[in-house]
């Protein structure tokens, strides 16, 4: 049977290769996170004539940095890798400061309530770990099956040579030792699965892989030294023509010579190809005429996306300092994780509470904050004065996101990797989850990348 | 699972022969975030390619490759390079180049042509 690659080289070579057009032509995008601002980038620079409708009043997508709390801590994207060519390379371009991030304060481990100090968890009474996994500190128990881990090298992730990883992580994890509790302290904070159970193990490898690859080019990660989202407003500055924001799209009509796209006001935008970015669950709640195809509707229906609630707090004075406790904590609490960094001038300090997957479902709705803020004192009671709750981000409840990024469950990379991003006629999907090579920011910018050269050849 | 993957791909490809193609320049625009052609030119995530064609692979002064690259024996040439964008993982394992080719098959000998041509001697 003709693999992909042959299937494609086979149609390539009964293609009639057309002389690409000089003439610059109309192109529409749908979103202004990277995904659609790389994609802009790069058809503008190619002459085309591009607009950007971003639904919301500020570009950047799930790139959120909070301007309004002292410290501007990130809510969305943080940490960019060091092989985050496109980004790093965004950035140079633009003049736009990057920084190797002061580190985080030391965390320890609280277990249903019991709170552990790092050097203290291999021996604690209240580690629930058995056998060789004792020793393994939470936050890294996926350690030993990274260090053979069959996707680091190799074909990629969706090629399907890895079909046989395509299994709960749960059932992966089993064959290999992780009893009951090891299991539930890897949920407890996993970041790409609300549930453990509907984790597709390829997914867990694929990102370990990417990890390991990024950690052995020994060179540290970095961010914006003045905020995340600086990136993505630089690169709509770029642009010959500003995103229009606050431009919702609802319905996206295929005509003979081109597209056109209904906004929620009822405006109109028109042009010869589309590139839609819209993360999965904000793409459910576009009309398509004609529709979609099966296999792409299927999938739209299928992919979830990762909950992630964060609690931005401004501590004024370190509370921690008294006990000697560690600031940070990692936690198989309701509260997950806690990251506290200094502010310059070492006085004030940023602290985030980090909630993943299922755990967020207590933090729902307008109570959200004071529930949060609750559980926050109850585990820190010496905090009590001494931090507030400045800001709650709830990923999954953002109508233009709906989650923080898209997951794979048991099966799902094989079954609907490539029908997410069918390409129709002059229809052609980007967005991180319809990149291939690299996470996050980076396959933000790669699959937009990719759509850019598919609206070049078709407009060729 | 299998099927509808193949549909997939039958249906990119018909796309892919109905459209038109990139010249090699356009197609750089998958390789220009990383790495710059021109003489000179600072190395960016990836090394600069001015000039690359017939020199051994992870040899160029001020850029640190991976281990698997270095110990690759490579000499870069039309064969190795297109082996190298469309199949990056299986010619150099654990190489640090995160690339997957978006190009269609047509378009990688003219990517690597476009490549090649930058070379000092063809620039007189
Ligand atoms: C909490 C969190 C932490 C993260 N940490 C990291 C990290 O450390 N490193 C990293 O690399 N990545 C990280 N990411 C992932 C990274 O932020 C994303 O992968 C990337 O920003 C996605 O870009 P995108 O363009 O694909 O999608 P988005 O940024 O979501 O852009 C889509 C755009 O479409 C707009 N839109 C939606 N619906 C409509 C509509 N109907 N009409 C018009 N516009 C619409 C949205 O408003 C949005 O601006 C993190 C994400 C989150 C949420």
């Amino acid at each position: 049977m003709l693999n992909r690659r042959q299937l494609l080289a086979a149609a390539a070579a009964g293609a009639l290769a057309r002389p690409l057009a000089a003439a610059p032509r109309e192109v529409l995008v749908l979103g202004a996170g990277l995904a659609g601002l790389a994609a802009a980038s790069l058809l503008a620079a190619q002459g085309h004539r591009v607009t950007v409708l971003e639904g919301r009043r500020r570009v950047g997508g799930r790139v959120l940095t909070l301007d309004a709390v002292p410290g501007h801590p990130e809510a969305g994207a943080n940490v960019i890798g060091p092989n985050y060519g496109r980004v790093l390379d965004a950035a140079t371009r633009l003049r736009v400061p990057l920084r190797v991030p002061p580190a985080n304060l030391d965390s320890g481990y609280a277990i249903d309530g019991h709170k552990i100090p790092a050097d203290a968890w291999a021996d604690s009474p209240f580690n629930p770990l058995a056998g060789r996994l004792r020793a393994v500190p939470p936050a890294r128990l996926l350690g030993p099956v990274l260090r053979d881990n069959p996707v680091a090298a190799g074909p990629d992730w969706c090629s399907g040579a890895h079909d046989a990883l395509e299994v709960a992580a749960t059932d992966y994890l089993g064959q290999r030792g992780y009893d009951a509790a090891a299991l539930a302290l890897v949920d407890a904070n996993n970041s790409y699965g609300n549930r453990l159970a509907d984790t597709s193990m390829l997914s867990l490898l694929r990102v370990g892989a990417n990890f390991g690859r990024a950690v052995a080019m020994g060179q540290p990660v970095r961010e914006v030294a003045a905020g995340n989202m600086r990136l993505p407003e630089a690169l709509a500055a770029s642009l010959p023509v500003p995103p229009v924001l606050g431009a919702r799209a609802v319905a996206v009509r295929g005509r003979r010579d081109g597209v056109e796209v209904t906004l929620a006001d009822g405006r109109h935008f028109s042009a010869e190809a589309l590139v839609c970015t819209l993360p999965v669950p904000a793409l459910r709640g576009l009309r398509f005429e004609p529709a979609l195809p099966a296999a792409q509707r299927e999938a739209l229906v299928a992919i979830a996306y990762h909950k992630v609630v964060q609690g931005h707090f401004l501590v004024r004075e370190p509370y921690w300092a008294d006990s000697g406790e560690p600031a940070g904590w990692w936690t198989n609490g309701p509260l997950g994780r806690l990251f506290v960094r200094p502010l310059p001038g070492g006085e004030r300090y940023n602290l985030t509470v980090w909630v993943n997957g299922d755990s967020c479902d207590r933090y729902r709705g307008p109570e959200a904050a004071e529930l949060l803020a609750d559980d926050f004192f109850r585990f820190n009671p010496a905090a009590r004065g001494r931090a507030e709750l400045r800001q709650v981000v709830r990923w999954a409840e953002e109508p233009l996101t709906g989650g923080s990024w898209a997951l794979w469950g048991p099966g799902q990379v094989g079954r609907y990797f490539e029908a997410l991003q069918l390409p129709g006629d002059r229809l052609f999907f980007a967005g991180e989850h319809t990149a291939r090579a690299n996470p996050g920011m980076e396959g933000a910018m790669e699959s937009g990348e990719r759509a850019a050269l598919e609206v070049m050849r078709r407009l060729a | 699972m299998k099927a509808r993957r193949f549909l997939g791909a039958l249906l990119l490809a018909a796309v892919g022969a109905q459209a038109g193609e990139l010249d090699g320049e356009q197609a750089f625009a998958a390789c220009a975030a990383c790495h710059s052609l021109a003489p000179g030119a600072p190395h960016k995530v990836g090394p600069n390619l001015y000039g690359v064609a017939g020199r051994r692979a992870a040899t160029q002064p001020g850029y640190r490759y991976s281990p698997a690259l270095e110990a690759s024996g490579l000499t870069w040439n039309r064969g190795t390079l297109t082996t190298w964008i469309v199949a990056t993982e299986a010619l150099v394992p654990g190489n640090w180049m995160l690339f997957h080719s978006p190009l269609a098959p047509a378009e990688v000998p003219r990517l690597v042509d476009y490549i090649l041509s930058r070379q000092p001697e063809a620039d007189g």
